[in-house]
C-alpha cells in the first residue's frame, strides 16, 4: 500500500496565498479607512465589491490553496491535471481583480466578462476534484459535503453571471432580486458553510484526537443545508418557505454546534487557543442566523440584517476559523518540509514547538475582541466602533505573522539531536 | 510471537507522532504483528485515513527496526479500513 502520494506545487501554492493574503489586507484597509461601508444600504457598489474582495479574494483563494494541496494527500491520488490548476490560478488571478473594480465603478461588463473567467475557474477547480477523487472515492462524512460544497459553488456561480448579465441587458426575462438572493444564499448555505462542515469534521478530531467516526452531526447538518436550497430553488417567492428555512437552518447549526461538542468531549489532547478561536468563530453563526431570520421576517424594514449576516458569516466566522487553523496547518506544513525525512533518525521538535507561544493568546483574545466589537457595531449601527474593530483584527494577524521568524529559523538551521547512545 | 510483539513495541515506542507529541504506540497505531518465514508483518492504523504523515512514518519506522531485525523483511502496512478511535490510546 503506498502511502507517497504527495503532489506539491509550492509556487501555485504560494501564488493562492499571496493574492488572499494581498485580499484581507486590502479588505481590513477598507474598513479602517472607510467604516461607514458596513452601515447604509447593502445593495451599494462599493459594499458589493467589498464583499467580493473578501469571498473570492481571501476565502477562495486560500480554500483553493488549501484545495490543491490536499486533494492529493486525501485522496491519496495526484492531482488529476496540473495545467487545469496553473489556468484556473491565472483565470482567478486575472478576473476577479477586473470583477471588483467592476463592482466599485459600477461598470459591469467588467463584472460580467471578469465573473464569467472566474466561473470558469469554478468548473476547473469542481472537475479537477472530480477527477483527481476517481469518481469512485469513499463518500464519507467529509467528500460528501466537499462536493456538495463544490456543487454549490459552481451553482452560485451560474446565478451569479445570470444576475450580472441581467444589469448588463436589464430586458432578460428573469425576477433579478430573486436571482440575487439565491446568489447569496447558495454561496453562504451552500458553499461556505458546507465547506466548514467538511473541513471540520476531518480536521477537529485529528488535531483533538477524538473519533472521528460517529459524525452523525455532520451529516445531519450537510444534508440539511442541502435540503434548505433545493427548498430555495423550489419555493423562491414564498414567504412562509422563509420561515421554513430559516427553522431547518437552525437544525443545521445545532447539530454542527452538536458534532463539535461531541468531539470537546470526546478529545484527547487540551483544547489550545488554535481550537478554541476555532470554535468561537463557529458559534458566531448563530447571531449571523438571527440576522438572516430578522432579515426574511421583514426584508424591506431590516434590510441591515442582511448585510450584518454576510459580515458576520463572511468576515468573521471565516477569519476566526482561519485564525485558530493557522496555528495548527502552518506549523504542520513547515514541520513536513523541514523535518519529515529525519523522522525515526533524530530528535526532532513537534510540531507546535514551531510556533512563537507568547503569541497565541493575543492571537485568540483579539479575535473575541475584534469579533465582539463588530456585533456591538453592527448592532448599534456605529460608524465609530468599525475602525478599532477592524484594527484589532489586523492586530491578531500581524501576531499570526509574529510566527515566521521562529518558522524561518527552523527552516534554515533545523533542531535536530541526535537519539542518545544506548547504554551498554 | 508476543516477544515479537514486544521487541517492535519498544522499538517504535521511540517513534513521536509531531502533531501528538507522542508516540505511535501510546497512540494505539500497532495493530498487528506476525513473522512469516523471514518477513516480520506489522499492520499499523492511521489516527486519520488521509493523514500527510503515512510514509514518512512508513519510512521511520524501516530505519528504525532495520537494525533489530538484521537479515530479515520488513513489511508495513497501514489499515485504512480500521478506524482509530482515542480508546486505543494506552493512557
Amino acid at each position: 500500500m503506498s502511502n507517497n502520494v504527495t503532489d506539491p506545487q509550492p509556487i501555485l501554492f504560494f501564488c493562492w496565498l499571496g493574492m488572499g493574503m494581498i485580499s484581507l489586507l486590502a479588505s481590513i484597509a477598507w474598513l479602517i479607512i472607510e467604516p461607514g461601508l458596513l452601515t447604509g444600504a447593502f445593495m451599494r457598489p462599493e459594499v458589493i465589491a467589498w464583499v467580493h474582495l473578501v469571498a473570492l479574494g481571501w476565502l477562495c483563494s486560500l480554500y483553493f490553496a488549501a484545495g490543491y494541496q490536499l486533494i492529493p494527500v486525501v485522496t491519496l491520488r495526484p492531482l488529476a491535471s496540473r495545467w487545469m490548476s496553473r489556468i484556473h490560478l491565472v483565470f482567478h488571478g486575472i478576473a476577479f481583480p477586473a470583477m471588483v473594480i467592476g463592482f466599485f465603478t459600477s461598470r459591469y461588463i467588467w463584472v460580467g466578462i471578469g465573473g464569467s473567467i472566474v466561473y470558469l475557474g469554478f468548473w476547473l477547480f469542481t472537475l479537477n476534484s472530480l477527477f483527481s477523487s476517481g469518481l469512485n472515492s469513499t463518500w464519507n462524512r467529509t467528500s460528501v459535503p466537499w462536493f456538495l460544497g463544490l456543487f454549490w459553488l459552481v451553482a452560485g456561480g451560474t446565478l451569479a453571471v445570470v444576475a450580472t448579465f441581467y444589469r448588463i441587458n436589464p430586458q432578460t426575462q428573469i425576477n433579478f432580486f430573486n436571482v440575487l438572493g439565491l446568489h447569496v444564499h447558495t454561496m453562504l448555505v451552500g458553499f461556505f458553510f458546507t465547506i466548514l462542515i467538511s473541513a471540520a469534521s476531518k480536521l477537529v478530531p485529528m488535531f483533538l484526537l477524538s473519533p472521528e467516526k460517529d459524525q452523525w452531526g455532520t451529516w445531519i447538518s450537510s444534508l440539511t443545508s442541502t435540503l434548505i436550497l433545493f427548498l430555495a430553488y423550489t419555493f423562491a417567492d414564498n414567504s412562509i418557505t422563509n420561515k421554513l428555512l430559516t427553522c431547518l437552518m437552525l437544525i443545521a447549526l445545532l447539530a454542527h454546534f452538536g458534532q463539535m461538542l461531541f468531539f470537546i468531549l470526546k478529545k484527547r489532547k487540551k483544547l489550545d487557543p488554535g481550537m478554541l478561536t476555532f470554535f468561537l468563530a463557529n458559534l458566531l453563526l448563530l447571531p449571523a442566523w438571527w440576522c438572516f431570520c430578522k432579515y426574511h421576517s421583514n426584508p424591506a424594514e431590516q434590510e441591515h440584517m442582511i448585510r450584518a449576516g454576510v459580515f458576520i458569516m463572511l468576515f468573521l466566522v471565516f477569519n476566526g476559523c482561519i485564525l485558530g487553523m493557522a496555528q495548527k496547518i502552518v506549523p504542520f506544513m513547515f514541520w513536513h518540509h523541514i523535518y519529515a525525512k529525519h523522522l525515526g533518525k533524530a530528535i526532532l521538535p513537534v510540531t507546535h514547538e514551531l510556533l512563537t507561544s507568547w503569541t497565541l493568546w493575543p492571537i485568540a483574545i483579539g479575535f473575541t475582541l475584534s469579533a465582539s466589537t463588530f456585533c456591538i457595531a453592527l448592532s448599534t449601527e456605529s460608524d465609530f466602533l468599525f475602525r478599532p474593530a477592524a484594527v484589532i483584527l489586523l492586530v491578531s494577524y500581524f501576531f499570526v505573522v509574529a510566527n515566521g521568524p521562529k518558522l524561518i529559523r527552523h527552516w534554515k538551521t533545523p533542531d535536530i539531536k541526535p537519539f542518545p547512545k544506548p547504554q551498554p | 510471537m508476543k516477544e515479537l510483539r514486544n521487541q517492535v513495541e519498544e522499538v517504535l515506542s521511540e517513534l513521536i507522532d509531531p502533531e501528538a507529541g507522542v508516540d505511535v504506540i501510546t497512540l494505539g497505531l500497532l495493530e498487528s504483528v506476525a513473522l512469516h518465514g523471514t518477513t516480520v508483518s506489522i499492520e499499523m492504523v492511521p489516527t486519520t485515513p488521509g493523514c500527510p504523515l503515512l510514509h514518512s512514518m512508513s519510512e521511520a519506522a524501516h530505519h528504525m527496526l532495520a537494525p533489530h531485525f538484521q537479515g530479515m523483511t520488513i513489511d508495513l502496512q497501514w489499515r485504512l479500513d480500521i478506524e482509530w478511535t482515542p480508546d486505543r490510546m494506552t493512557n
